[in-house]
């Protein structure tokens, strides 16, 4: 046995991201672990990298014991991880990149050698077939993908006992991947292990020796690859029972012909590109794809925040350009970085609250506070927020009382078209609720929601229609009905 | 009204430092900074600090620095004194506007140009110092004789209290003041919101030139000269009055308007108190320097105790030590 | 970029330099571009560059440190007081250590504390500058002995510009700290995850920024013979041109070592200056020019987008 990782414990709130998890790895295996967005794998690798501190739990790396402090603690421990998002450092050549944090293997004393330094770079990109890069030019030279093959040269080069990649397939070609794998069964024959993510089932069943199948946090079973198929495995990832049901129970409401917003050939240069599509009164609109598929990005567009954002946005008819617009159209963006960008963490709830429609508050120029105190008081209400008065800092609410105040914000300003990115990450059930019932409330009301989501359940929980992306683009729009399974939604997205 | 929330060491600490800091100097002076004829002189040396730092006080709730405020007033003052040999309500005006002007190059600067504000402000400072030297080198330029009727104790105090008074209205109880908060507090957040984060700093970058100038003609009924070294002090004093006034660093909801009144009395009764006991006026900008250094740390720590910023840089040294 | 375009890039500001030298010889054939005065402006260029050099690591990991100029300023007072009870050592150590412990005193509050750096620098230059006024003792400025001010004149000034400039270029490309600065200030999250100790390598760099400091305020006592005390920020304002220097070496980084690229930056706006001065142009008219030239550098070599937060 190479490594054990025991009763691995990492709460965010209210929300158990691991939960109690033990496994254990064997020299020279490769396991991969799958489950659906949310369900924890991510933060379980985080955790073995160093990257994450976790809140219990135990670990050893060939019977010692393992608790690394950071990142380049786990790598001198034996443990590397390749990340989803791109880890090079711009403004530093290729040759630097790969040998960052090890230039004792190419100083002479006190001075680096910077001809041994790019020869040396220049052998292991070889032996990687990377001909075309030169080590001496600036990473930001190359493309994303191959800045990715920079980086698995590196993680091959440290030759890590464990070697941990998280979904870095999305973004590489077929010979990138290739590559990717063959940096996998190296580090097998060396007799090491590998551990990876992977949402391409097809890719899991081929490559991994093992697999972990994680639901919720929490672990559901470890197989061996060959006893399994793509149907099987996905069983064992989704085959829950739906939980409770606090989403919405009507299938066959007419929806209004009457188009409230329209997206003509959106495109976002490394984003997204050709979205057009109708958002209708009284219509609940789901995105739905993996983290990196543009829908984030596409939201924010919509509200006018992305950059380099070409096409044509129409809000009940008219082409809106600047924030101002949107909000004179009722156009309101909740964002997922709750903390970074919906909120005033640092302000009174009160403050939180009135930010959007301080016009209405002070028709004659001038506001008071008491004034200010009851419309908050009132719209708090409304959601429920716990809290003991509007004075409180939004900084001190929990999680799912912070999104309360977040959509309050865009329901004291009348809005009529909501735009709701993760509206309900790392939220617990009980908020759940309140968030999924005022939808269906505003739904009633006739107001429109465009509800983005990495939670397939919710998706089709509660939205009458739903848009998936894939690398950026609309790959596929599902109706709401009462048969629509996730391993559908899976489908399209992978 | 009733308030969980409120923190009453923030609210009280300024006044209780301005007894603390008029009673230490009345006990040191023997009671010479209390006597009624030093009290009435210390406000009347406090109103041009407190105006100066009204208009600092918008720009610093953003968050943000303006290190020109003394060239403003520099400059401001040249051009009332300069014009009012023309025409005195004119001259006034074109002060006015002058300052005006100046507050919005830099808002425009640092707002719509995203020029981080302590550099594009030290930037005008050096550039409006450049202009003034060949255009007051030899001499300086003094004003007409006229301006000095507006030197009275009553004319300037009602001056100072409508101007708190209106700027204490923008800033407690109009939307305008309720955003410019809010950007200090999260910027982001306040683009998310729909704020329009540009036009408000340019306006806040605008009002701070505006007080700047009304201090500038204050400075020039008083001093009767528009000088190179006008206002030269009044950069520091007035970030310095704020944070004795108890403004927190970073700015945000948490500023209060008094601050700016509260501060400037407190540095004006410690220059005059330090004055009166004989103390050498570098030691006094010293001195200054680390009260407000040393208020700066305590009010920045969330629960405002010094053992825990030492507790911070503590950890913070222990790191270094690792590695 | 190919081949023939990264050269001609490389030998850009060489030619820029040469214009604006031919620029101002046709325009004043007399009196721009004699030998004395070109030599003049090769030494203020050099000078400048030793202040540049300590700057530039700083800056290229996003730290602005406003109190050097200060700290050069006490440095070069603090070396004067020390020259006159024990000497040569008394001067080059004394300027060179204060100007160390003044760049920690420094780093200590601006590294480890949560504050706007930018704040705590205004707090700091209060109190230099009035620490500097109090060791001039009243009179206006400090005045070195003769005995020390061949130190600030050629050649002695030319060679220990040299000195810095070479060993801040070594540094920067040939060593360790040189890319790890580099590494730094490209991405410090991703730095540190490599394993890199961020704040051991800023505080290495305030220390580096301080030494510089000191030398150079030993160096410019010396050539001017006198050190005047600073008020009201107008120490900040002396490293507006080391700092422009410093944006010409990051902006060139990529094709020549950075430390040139700051020197020929230092000479390019050097001569433009002095340029401007033949032409009638008044030097605290120069001020001016420099302020909207840096304004206009900071804009253009930044890539600040419409909703980032500046403050």
């Amino acid at each position: 046995m190479l490594a054990k990782f025991e009763h691995m414990k990492k709460y965010f709130g209210a929300t158990k991201a691991v939960d109690d998890i033990s496994i254990q790895i064997e020299e020279g295996e490769i396991r991969a672990i799958v489950g659906e967005n949310g369900s924890g794998k991510s933060t379980l690798l985080s955790m073995i990298a160093g990257i994450l501190k976790p809140d219990e739990g135990h670990m050893e790396v060939e019977g010692k014991n393992y608790h690394p402090h950071s990142q380049s603690d786990a790598n001198r421990l034996g443990v590397s991880m390749i990340v989803q998002e791109i880890n090079t450092l711009p403004g530093l050549t290729v040759a630097e990149n790969i040998f960052l944090g090890r230039e004792s293997e190419y100083s002479k004393g006190f001075f680096r050698d910077l001809k041994k330094l790019n020869q040396l770079a220049k052998d292991k990109l070889e032996t990687a077939g990377l001909h075309s890069i030169n080590p001496a030019d600036d990473v930001t030279r190359y493309s994303l993908e191959q800045r990715k093959m920079i980086e698995l040269v590196r993680a091959a080069d440290i030759a890590p006992k464990i070697l941990m990649v998280d979904e870095t397939t999305t973004a590489l070609s077929q010979t990138g991947r290739d590559e990717l794998y063959k940096l996998m069964k190296a580090t097998k024959n060396r007799g090491n292990s590998v551990l990876f993510i992977s949402h391409d089932l097809k890719e899991v069943l081929q490559i991994s020796d093992t697999i972990t199948v994680m639901r919720d946090g929490k672990y559901i079973d470890t197989v061996k690859s060959n006893e399994m198929t793509e149907d099987s495995l996905k069983r064992l990832m989704v085959g829950r029972e739906l939980s409770g049901h606090y989403y919405r129970e009507d299938y066959d409401t007419k929806i209004s012909d009457e188009v409230v917003l329209e997206v003509k050939d959106l495109n976002c240069p490394s984003h997204f590109k050709n979205v057009n599509f109708q958002l209708h009164r009284g219509e609940i609109l789901g995105f739905g794809g993996l983290s990196e598929a543009g829908m984030h990005e596409v939201a924010r567009a919509l509200y006018g925040t992305e950059y380099d954002v070409t096409g044509q946005i129409l809000v009940n008819g008219k082409a809106v350009h600047t924030i101002k617009d949107r909000l004179d159209e009722k156009l309101g963006y909740i964002s997922k970085n709750r903390d970074m960008e919906s909120l005033f963490n640092q302000a009174s709830i009160r403050d939180n609250i009135c930010i959007t429609c301080m016009e209405k508050l002070a028709p004659r120029f001038l506001v008071t506070k008491g004034k200010m105190t009851q419309f908050s008081e009132r719209q708090a209400d409304i959601l429920h927020v716990k809290m003991e008065d509007v004075n409180q800092l939004v900084g001190a609410l929990s999680g799912g009382n912070k999104q309360k105040v977040a959509l309050s914000k865009w329901l004291a300003c009348d809005t009529k078209i909501f735009v709701m990115d993760s509206p309900t990450r790392g939220i617990d059930v009980g908020v759940k609720a309140v968030i999924y019932n005022l939808m269906e409330e505003l739904k009633k009301q006739g107001k429109s929601m465009i509800i983005v989501s990495e939670e397939l359940l919710e998706l089709i929980g509660m939205a009458d229609r739903i848009l998936i992306f894939k690398d950026g683009e609309i790959s596929g729009e599902i109706y709401r009905s009462p048969d629509l399974s996730e391993e559908q939604l899976v489908q399209e997205m992978i | 009204m009733k308030n969980k929330h409120f923190n009453v060491i923030a609210f009280l600490g300024p006044y209780v430092g301005l007894i603390f800091v008029v009673t230490v100097l009345a006990v040191l002076t023997g009671g010479d900074v209390i006597a009624p004829g030093n009290i009435k002189l210390v406000l009347e040396q406090s109103i041009i600090l407190i105006m100066a730092s009204i208009g600092l006080t918008f720009v610093m709730t953003m968050g943000m620095l303006d290190l020109s405020v003394g060239a403003n007033i520099c400059i401001c003052c040249y051009v009332i004194a300069k014009v009012c040999q023309i025409n005195i309500p004119l001259g006034i005006i074109s002060g006015l506007l002058m300052g005006v002007l100046v507050g919005t190059v830099n808002g425009v600067l640092t707002g719509k140009y995203k020029i981080m504000s302590f550099l594009v402000t030290l930037c005008t400072r050096y550039i409006i110092n450049g202009l003034m030297v060949p255009l007051i080198a030899e001499e300086a330029v003094t004003v007409p004789f006229q301006l000095y009727n507006y030197d009275t104790f009553e004319f300037k105090i009602i001056l100072l209290i409508i101007c708190a008074g209106a700027a204490g209205i923008l800033f407690n109880l109009t939307p305008f003041g309720n955003r410019v908060r809010m950007i200090g507090s999260n910027e982001k957040a306040a683009i998310y919101s729909g704020i329009n984060v540009i036009r408000i700093k340019i306006i806040c970058y605008a009002l701070c030139g505006f007080f700047g100038a009304i201090a500038a003609f204050l400075t020039a009924v008083r001093t009767g000269t528009a000088a190179l070294n006008t206002g030269s002090d009044m950069m520091f004093n007035s970030l310095i009055a704020l944070v004795m006034g108890g403004f927190p660093a970073k700015g945000g909801a948490k500023v209060r308007f008094s601050a700016c009144i509260v501060g400037g009395l407190v540095m004006s009764f410690l220059t005059n108190g330090l004055t009166i006991l004989g103390v050498d006026a570098n030691l006094q900008q010293f001195m200054r320097g680390g009260i407000f250094l040393i208020i700066i740390v305590l009010v920045s720590e969330k629960n405002l105790s010094f053992r825990s910023w030492i507790k911070v840089w503590m950890k913070n040294n222990k790191k270094v030590e690792a590695l | 970029m190919n081949i023939n375009s990264r050269k001609l890039k490389s030998v850009l500001p060489f030619l820029a330099i040469v214009l604006v030298f031919i620029f101002f010889k046709i325009l004043q054939p007399d009196r721009f571009g004699t030998a004395n005065s070109m030599s003049i402006l090769i030494q203020q260029a050099l000078m400048q560059s030793i202040l540049g050099c300590g700057l530039y690591f700083l800056n290229e990991m996003g730290i602005f440190d406003m109190t050097l100029g200060a700290n050069m300023i006490i440095s070069a007072m603090v070396g004067c007081r020390l020259s006159e009870v024990c000497g040569w050592p008394g001067l080059i150590l004394g300027g060179i250590v204060t100007g160390v412990i003044i760049a920690i005193i420094g780093s200590l509050f601006m590294t480890r504390l949560p504050i706007n750096p930018m704040i705590i620098s205004v707090g700091l230059i209060i109190i230099y500058e009035a620490v500097s006024t109090m060791m001039t003792q009243g009179a206006y400025a400090l005045q070195v002995a003769d005995v020390y001010r061949a130190f600030g004149k050629a050649p002695w000034n030319i060679i220990i510009s040299l000195a810095v400039l070479i060993l801040s270029s070594i540094l920067a490309r040939y060593t360790k700290f040189g890319l790890y600065v580099n590494a730094i200030g490209s991405n410090a999250g991703i730095a540190k995850g490599m394993g890199i100790n961020v704040l051991k390598y800023k505080s290495y760099a305030f220390i580096f920024a301080g030494a510089c400091a000191g030398v150079s305020g030993i160096v410019n006592i010396c050539y001017s013979n006198s050190m005047g005390a600073a008020s009201g920020l107008s120490s900040a304002s002396t490293i507006f041109t080391p700092l422009m220097a410093c944006m010409f070496g990051s902006a060139y980084k990529k094709f020549m070592n950075p430390i040139l690229a700051l020197l020929i930056g230092n000479l390019f706006m050097d001569m433009i200056a002095n340029g401007l001065l033949t032409n009638g142009l008044e030097s605290s008219l120069q001020n001016v020019f420099i302020g909207i030239m840096l304004l206009v550098l900071v804009h253009s070599s930044g890539n600040a987008r419409k909703y980032d937060v500046s403050k």
